[in-house]
């Protein structure tokens, strides 16, 4: 039933909305995502007080490609396209997300313009988690802001990895193009050597 | 990718490719950009284009001239509606507009105890019952203080009392000063050859029995000025505790009261809101907490120079001095008064009424020095100053609307609007540009 998950005006108004029981549906939600599997009854309370519930309708947009970014978001139910606008002015869609998966986590510690525009493709209830709340996280509970920022830094460590892994691949294979002659020399190491290289120059 | 939108892009492509193909070795732009027009053919297009899209910005233009005086024209309607509702509201406005800068200066204060571990409701009630209990002390001593006076001045005793205190009061000026008193004397009352004792008596039981002549004439009006003033106070007590309930809720539930108001915002504008309140948030606090910073240190410069001064009450006096800074121009000028009428009726002070007079002019000015020097600009910044003629009408229209508290408040809350504008205005610009070029 989704319709059961809207929150309309007038029940946040008259406060009709059971605040304990969104929260409780929240944290089964959250226990079950992997990134928050290290947190406690307490800290996924905790962290369920300070983020905010929302509800997507159908093709609603949910964040903007070029818009500041202010967080992250977990979807707790529903589905998720994650579209770009790519430079002849046609949309191309990157991934579809479902329950349990979380996107804008980069947001969260900058507020550099958004990269894709994500829009839920059936209702959809997210969660969103933003920055000032984390900066206030970081003082008024350091260890669970902590752990949340361990957790944000091992996504995006192993997004680092796989990056890394994918411009080798496609470093490797821009020398096996350029130079098939020497296949097997540069299969020996050189990739390796220009992959590093080239991350020494993006950085 | 057409091959026409990926040329205008191919310079920086290429120039930070060519960067990268020095470290690389072998890695080659051809592989990875075929490039086939040259800038001239983009140029020669170009120019065909040109005379077309001249006439379509014409049209553009043209109507988006005709959105913008609808849309200015709407705004103006709106801000007047919003503002003539307020002013029928102005009471409770104010209450609400108070309470919520108390809570909202006292939140840093909730969460600092709060992670040093203190039970939250504790420090709130602690916090906002120190308010209130300051409120109702000063609205007490200011009530009994008022009555006991309406109750002398009804009684007779008053008027020699009046006499003696003059006579006191002259006897205990400087030399020159009873020497100008004997002049006035002479002037104002024929010539009068007697003992200087005699003149002075003379002039202070003539101006005692114009007093009188004034009071009696006036005493219903003086009465009544002084009863409502009592009456007022009184108002202002039952206000304290109006506003220490208002306070105590807005800092007990502040974050629910944030957290309801954000889940009616339209999710289209949720994220963007979020970013506006948080660059409110920051700002506006940074704003408010610099001007009670700046306030608290002006108030007891103040103080310290009057305690050296040794007038009595100089921690009122300070107090008053730096709060009346708030208003500006005249603002240090009005705060001096009080300062000034208390060396007039303690003539005893450390240096004598004269030397205090002048010591009362020199702080005034060393205080304004050191604020505008050191103080404002290290706390609040340029950023947030408002031009000259703005300040003064924004401080008249505070004082016509909102009394003396409008006075006190017009530029800070003017500022505060300042901020909030073009907060909004920064916010709204980012988020059109993110619709045009996301979607």
């Amino acid at each position: 039933m989704e319709t059961e998950y809207y929150d309309g005006i007038w029940d946040s108004i008259v406060g009709r909305t059971d605040r304990k029981q969104v929260e409780r549906d929240i944290i089964d939600v959250l226990k079950q995502i992997q990134i928050f599997d290290g947190l406690s009854n307490r800290e996924l309370r905790n962290f369920a007080r300070i983020s905010y519930q929302r509800t997507y309708a159908e093709n609603e947009t949910i964040v903007i490609e070029g818009q500041d970014s202010a967080g992250m978001y977990v979807i707790l139910d529903g589905t998720v396209k994650v579209t770009r606008k790519v430079e002849d002015g046609s949309i191309i869609t990157l991934k579809t997300l479902e329950d349990g998966t979380f996107f804008g986590d980069v947001g969260l510690l900058d507020s550099a313009p958004r990269t894709a525009t994500v829009t839920a493709i059936r209702t959809s209830r997210i969660i969103g988690f933003f920055r000032p709340e984390l900066l206030n996280l970081i003082e008024s509970d350091p260890k669970l802001a902590s752990k949340v920022i361990f957790v944000l830094a091992k996504v995006l460590a192993s997004r680092l990895r796989f990056t890394n892994q994918e411009l080798q691949k496609a470093q490797f294979e821009n020398d096996r193009l350029r130079n098939p002659t020497q296949k097997t020399e540069k299969k020996a190491g050189d990739p390796q050597q220009s992959a590093e290289d080239f991350k020494l120059e993006i950085e | 990718m057409s091959e026409k939108d990926s040329v205008p892009n191919s310079s920086n492509s290429e120039q930070s490719l060519s960067r990268s193909s020095s470290t690389v070795g072998e890695f080659s732009i051809e592989t990875i950009l075929p490039i086939k027009e040259s800038l001239r053919e983009i140029a020669y297009s170009a120019h065909d284009t040109t005379g077309e899209n001249r006439e379509q910005t014409h049209y553009i233009r043209e109507s988006n001239t005709i959105l913008r005086i609808i849309s200015l024209s709407t705004t103006v309607i709106a801000i007047a509606i919003i503002l003539a509702g307020l002013y029928l509201i102005k009471n409770t406005a104010t209450l609400l507009l108070f309470s919520f800068l108390i809570a909202y200066v006292l939140s840093p204060v909730v969460k600092y105890a709060e992670r040093r571990g203190v039970n939250r409701l504790i420090i709130i009630l602690i916090l906002t019952l120190f308010i209130l209990s300051s409120v109702i002390f000063v609205a007490s001593i200011a009530i009994r203080q008022i009555q006991g006076q309406v109750l002398y001045m009804q009684s007779s005793e008053w008027k020699s009392d009046l006499a003696a205190s003059g006579i006191a009061y002259v006897e205990r000026l400087p030399e020159s000063a009873q020497y100008f008193l004997k002049s006035m004397a002479n002037v104002y009352l024929g010539n009068v050859d007697s003992p200087k004792q005699e003149a002075q008596d003379i002039l202070i039981q003539s101006s005692i029995d114009k007093i009188e002549v004034f009071l009696r004439n006036q005493s219903e009006e003086v009465i009544n000025t002084l009863t409502s003033s009592a009456k007022g106070l009184f108002s202002a007590f039952t206000t304290g505790i109006i506003v220490f309930f208002l306070t105590f809720f807005m800092l007990n539930n502040g974050e629910e009261i944030k957290k309801t108001f954000i889940r009616i915002v339209p999710n289209r504008f949720f994220e963007p809101f979020l970013v506006l309140l948080d660059g409110l948030n920051r700002q506006l606090g940074d704003y408010l907490r610099s001007r009670v910073i700046q306030t608290i240190l002006l108030s007891a410069l103040c103080a310290i120079g009057y305690w050296v001064l040794g007038l009595k009450f100089a921690l009122i006096l300070g107090f008053i001095a730096g709060l009346a800074n708030l208003i500006p121009y005249i603002g240090p000028f009005i705060g001096a008064i009080p300062a000034v009428i208390i060396a007039l009726i303690e003539i005893d002070t450390r240096f004598g009424f004269g030397w205090s007079l002048i010591g009362i002019g020199l702080i005034t000015i060393a205080v304004q020095v050191i604020d505008n020097a050191v103080i404002f600009p290290l706390l609040i910044g340029k950023s947030v100053e408002l031009g000259p003629i703005t300040t003064i009408v924004v401080v008249l229209l505070g004082e016509q609307f909102f009394g003396f508290i409008g006075l006190l408040m017009a530029v800070p809350i003017t500022a505060m609007i300042k901020l909030t504008a073009s907060e909004v205005i920064v916010q709204f610009n980012g988020y059109s540009k993110s619709i045009i070029h996301g979607q």
